[in-house]
């Protein structure tokens, strides 16, 4: 078919309509539940933990809608089950959604069959994400001339989480795959630029610009000296130093969230022990093997960081300084396989590809991990690291 | 009434002497030639209402049975569930790659350069092969050696001149013709006329033409030289409201020399063709997205040289027998291109053109026996042996059986095997219309055709009847599979991205027609079912093709309603009904919230070919007034092309903004005009 602009002249007696082409198949099913935990003390051990309360878990079921349909037909009498630890665990229709209240195991398969009224049965599984969480070795601040921090790089590794019915923390390293998608939050906003050396990142949302770009990392050299953490690293490694610049200020920015796939064996390249340097969080002294760490930085707002109020009696706007270690923090999502597939395919189905119509070339269905029907049913655990440099 | 066809095998010449005094010519009956193959002349097209007023012998193939139309006004055509790229169109010999003006609303070229066409669906004789559906074989006309004769016309669309004339009397002949569109210049006119706000074009430019000329040398009265060259071109640049540039150009290069001869003194003859064709096309796009400017760009490149001997005798007393080789060196270069310049957050890596050669020569043996004639019963055994540098060596055959039982019953039946060595994609991405021609290669064997036609006919007087049945296999068909992949792949990534498949057809054919006397009138009726299978797509099943057609129903008429000794009058009518074609569209949508993209609507589609477009329906009158015994007689011809004023579709449109289809119809009620003097 030749496209209608091609002929300017036929314009004048072309004419357009809209057409509802609607397919005779029957709508799927779509289904959505992603089993949730986020980071907190009572992981393990919830009956330790007084008043102890189970996250509630979420599934939205419904069918699909046919392009001629405006309101989403949703459906609220199907049996939903999930089996695994612990289970099986109902879920009850609340008036919007189905609910259940379970807190998922991790490393653990679950199951999740539904049956409809009309007979329609749908089932999925998935492996809860694992037992892992990142902690962060050594924070490296780039300050702005005013002092004020507002970019940080440091270096992270994966650990087991601890397990708190033990006297003090038994810190583990803890070799896993696992998929992670990691956001830096500033106030729970997600900042637009963030980077890591991690070798398993997917650079599928790489922004044009660098490290180095971001605002306040211009003069590196002379801000760092001000601080007792990079005279460390100078004195302690210079080689290391020249590593971490020259391979981390190229490094490209991501936006807004990174997505990596940590294998079990994954090897960062740097061999030089660290003996020398202490974990900051807890006060522990927790050596990390080098093979470890990578590095991970945000761009907390390049700008000095400034609010402002009215004062209720001047009537005046007020501007003031927020302390740059509030309210930062790095949200780690750690996924099961199948949500990180969907997540994925979601958003590469929703970036722009460079012509408006890639929507519509494509005529491929996203991930789904539902027999019988469309969505997703995965877990995710979700963690966040603040960012603090402990004064 | 009796039956005296004068048809003549067109395609097997014999030499004559030529006894008779220069005013007496014999000439070649327009009709049903058998089942599978018809003669088309200038006078069965003249007088049919089309889009552009330009007679179109593609138009008329379009009515017959077994034959689907593409999108509304086009120049597409599927035969037998074939795809478009199986069809062939020769002058003299020499495929023309290029076939349409005007984003296919009238052949490329003029149809007063053809003396007769041949259009062939099945038995297809030995002399023309890389096809797998039909062909439209196109007879070039002599200029005339003793008497000038210019024409010129004009229609909606299209001014034309052409002349023929003796260059040297008796020895050296010139036709020549040549046709240029005004439209870019009928588009500034009214420019200032359109609504700006129903018009997103900004500005526009258009360059529509077509160059032919043929030079006829009689060496003697047996032997003959002639050169032809023909020239067309379509381009069209337009800027968008939205900042967004669309361009399009296509272009075909021809030249022909031949050289006929008598062949030994069996009354045979030689003709020796070499031909340099030349045929491009490229669409390209510069849109504006999310700041980033996007040049996409496809192109397809193709440089054919062919050299042909081909020998028409008899082999003994009653078979004529033609053989002869056809040695063709083509030189391709097709590829995508999307060049990026970004201040956007995805720096998109860009795929820019470059040369992408490929080439390919196929060598072809033909051979071919016949016997017997059209009138009563005839055998025509053909074949090919084929050896493609890429892909080797591949065989062809096809067989016409026609038995006349009795006086008005027969049967005719074909067969045939077929190889086609040029790909043309399928799959492009929707609004990128252009085809890309690919070579063969070891991965992408030739595409190939087994077809059989079974059919009854009967001839009462001007009354023909026939009824048929077709069943034809496609094997090696390519799909390009990711529409969205074209312009990301680095440019060799064209052949990552193909699907080799699979594909079915079968129908039903019925034909009822008056040739002859004031009024002529045709029925055609044909019921078929297409299929395509590719392991790769769809989930590996069967999915319906898309001019998959299932009811084709064509009525036309025409008569003379005057006839005067300086003026005739002849009216004509058609009315056509198809079936709606196939598209692929998204099945549904759901919508999704998450902590990436937010709340998003996600659609999701269920298989290839999945929702069938409205029918096809159409109705066109038209008056010829042919304004004769006068010094300089001339032509008006008149129609209404669609009546009936329905919506077809043209092409389908999707707007982003609104998230919405729409339809096109680019030809609603459309007159058409086109006056012509001789001189």
């Amino acid at each position: 078919m030749k496209r209608l602009s091609l002929l300017p002249f036929l314009l004048l007696c072309a004419c357009t309509e809209p057409i509802v082409m609607d397919p005779l198949e029957e709508m799927p099913v779509v289904v959505s539940c992603v089993l949730s935990r986020d980071g907190g003390w009572y992981e393990e051990h919830p009956e330790e933990v007084r008043d102890y309360t189970p996250p509630a878990q979420y599934l939205d079921l419904y069918y699909a809608q046919r392009p001629s349909e405006s309101v989403r037909r949703v459906i609220s009498d199907a049996a939903v089950q999930v089996t695994g630890p612990g289970g099986p665990y109902d879920f009850v229709w609340n008036g919007s959604r189905y609910e259940s209240a379970f807190l998922p195991k991790f490393d653990r398969e679950y199951k999740l069959m539904i049956k409809t009224a009309d007979g329609k049965e749908l089932s999925s599984s998935m492996v809860f994400p694992p037992d892992v969480r990142l902690r962060r070795y050594r924070l490296i601040e780039h300050a702005s001339m005013n002092n004020f921090g507002n970019t940080f790089a440091g270096y992270y590794y994966l650990q087991r989480h601890y397990d708190v019915s033990t006297m003090g923390c038994q810190w583990e390293n803890f070799r896993k795959e696992c998929f992670m998608w990691i956001r830096a939050l500033e106030n729970g906003v997600p900042v637009d630029k963030i980077c890591t050396t991690h070798r398993g990142v997917d650079n599928f949302n790489v922004r044009r610009d660098v490290w180095s770009d971001c605002a306040v990392i211009d003069r590196y050299a002379e801000q760092f000296n001000t601080f007792m953490e990079m005279e460390k690293a100078i004195y302690v490694d210079p080689e290391l130093w020249t590593r971490f610049s020259n391979a981390w200020l190229s490094s490209p920015l991501h936006d807004k969230f990174l997505r990596i796939y940590h294998q079990a064996e994954y090897d960062s390249g740097l061999d030089k022990p660290w003996d020398n340097y202490v974990a900051n969080d807890f006060g522990d002294n927790q050596p990390a093997e080098p093979r470890d760490l990578f590095v991970l930085g945000a761009d907390f707002n390049p700008s000095a960081k400034t609010h402002s109020y009215v004062d209720v009696d001047t009537g005046e706007k007020v501007e003031y300084e927020v302390p740059w270690y509030q309210g930062d923090c790095y949200e780690v999502r750690f996924m099961s396989e199948a949500y990180d597939k969907y997540l994925k395919a979601m958003v590469d189905a929703h970036a722009i590809h460079g012509y408006e119509l890639s929507p519509v070339y494509s005529t491929k269905t996203v991930y789904s991990n539902i027999e019988g029907g469309l969505g997703c049913f995965g877990g995710e655990w979700i963690t966040t690291i603040n960012i603090s440099t402990g004064y | 009434m009796l039956f005296l066809p004068a048809f003549q095998a067109v395609s097997q010449e014999l030499p004559r002497t030529d006894t008779l005094p220069p005013a007496i010519k014999e000439d070649v009956r327009s009709g049903q030639k058998t089942l599978s193959e018809r003669i088309l002349k200038i006078s069965d097209i003249s007088v049919m209402a089309t889009p552009t007023g330009e007679a179109d012998f593609v138009k008329f193939v379009q009515t017959l049975p077994g034959v689907a139309s593409g999108s509304d006004g086009s120049s597409s055509y599927y035969v037998r569930g074939g795809n478009m790229g199986g069809n062939v169109q020769t002058l003299d010999g020499v495929p023309i790659y290029g076939t349409s003006h005007l984003v296919g609303l009238t052949s490329a070229y003029p149809p007063e350069v053809v003396s007769v066409a041949e259009f062939q669906v099945g038995g297809f004789s030995s002399e023309e092969g890389n096809l797998s559906s039909s062909h439209i074989k196109l007879r070039s006309k002599d200029g005339s050696f003793d008497t000038f004769s210019a024409k010129g016309d004009v229609s909606n669309f299209l001014l034309g001149g052409y002349v023929s004339t003796p260059l040297i009397e008796n020895r050296l002949s010139l036709n020549a013709a040549v046709r240029v569109s005004p439209a870019g210049l009928e588009y500034k006119a009214i420019k200032g006329l359109m609504d700006p706000e129903a018009v997103s074009i900004k500005d526009a430019d258009a360059a529509i033409y077509d160059l032919y000329a043929k030079l006829k040398y009689r060496v003697d009265a047996n032997r003959s030289l002639s050169l032809t060259a023909f020239h067309s071109l379509d381009k069209y640049n337009f800027l968008m409201d939205s900042g967004s540039e669309d361009k399009m150009t296509w272009n075909n290069a021809i030249l022909i020399a031949q050289y006929d001869a008598p062949w030994r003194k069996k009354g045979g003859t030689l003709g020796v063709t070499a031909s340099f064709n030349h045929y491009g096309n490229s669409q390209g796009m510069i849109k504006q997205m999310d700041k980033t400017s996007n040049d996409l760009l496809i192109r397809s490149l193709l440089d054919e040289t062919m050299l042909h001997a081909c020998v028409n005798t008899m082999a003994g007393r009653k078979w004529k027998a033609q053989y002869g080789l056809k040695v063709r060196a083509a030189r391709f270069n097709p590829g995508s291109a999307r060049v990026l310049k970004s201040t956007g957050l995805f720096p998109k890596t860009s795929s820019p053109l470059v040369k992408n050669v490929h080439w390919n020569v196929t060598g072809t043996l033909h051979g071919q026996l016949e016997r017997g004639s059209t009138e009563r019963s005839m055998l025509r055994l053909a074949g090919r042996l084929n050896y493609n540098n890429a892909s080797g060596f591949a065989p062809e055959a096809s067989v016409l059986l026609r038995i006349r039982f009795f006086k008005y019953l027969g049967l005719e039946a074909t067969g045939d095997y077929l190889s086609q060595f040029y790909h043309t994609l399928e799959g492009i991405p929707l609004g990128w219309s252009l085809d890309m021609i690919v070579p063969p290669s070891k991965r992408f064997r030739p595409e190939q055709t087994r077809q059989a036609y079974a059919g009854l006919y009967s001839d009462a007087g001007n009354h023909h009847f026939s009824a048929g049945a077709y069943y034809k296999e496609m094997s090696n068909l390519v799909y390009f599979s990711d529409a969205t992949k074209l312009f990301d792949s680095a440019i060799a990534g064209w052949e990552e991205n193909i699907e080799v498949g699979t594909g079915t057809s079968r129908g039903l054919e019925f034909l009822y027609e008056k040739t002859s006397g004031l009024a002529t009138w045709r029925f055609a009726y044909t019921w078929s079912k297409t299929d395509r299978l590719f392991p790769n797509l769809n989930k590996g099943e069967i999915f319906p093709a898309k001019y998959d057609r299932e009811h084709i129903f064509n009525a036309s008429a025409s008569a003379r309603v005057l006839s005067r000794e300086r003026l005739n009058v002849s009216i004509a009518t058609l009315f056509t009904y198809q079936s709606g074609h196939w598209e692929t569209v998204t099945a549904g949508s759901w919508w999704d919230d998450n902590f990436i993209t937010g709340l998003v609507e996600q659609k999701f589609y269920t298989s290839l070919n999945n929702y069938r477009m409205p029918p096809y329906i159409r109705w066109d009158i038209s008056a010829l007034m042919e304004f004769t015994g006068r010094k300089h007689p001339q032509a008006l011809n008149i129609g209404v092309y669609n009546v009936l004023n329905r919506h077809n579709p043209f092409a389908l449109s999707y707007d982003p903004d609104n998230d919405q289809w729409k339809q096109i119809s680019l030809l609603p009620i459309m007159p058409s005009v086109k006056y012509s003097i001789s001189f």
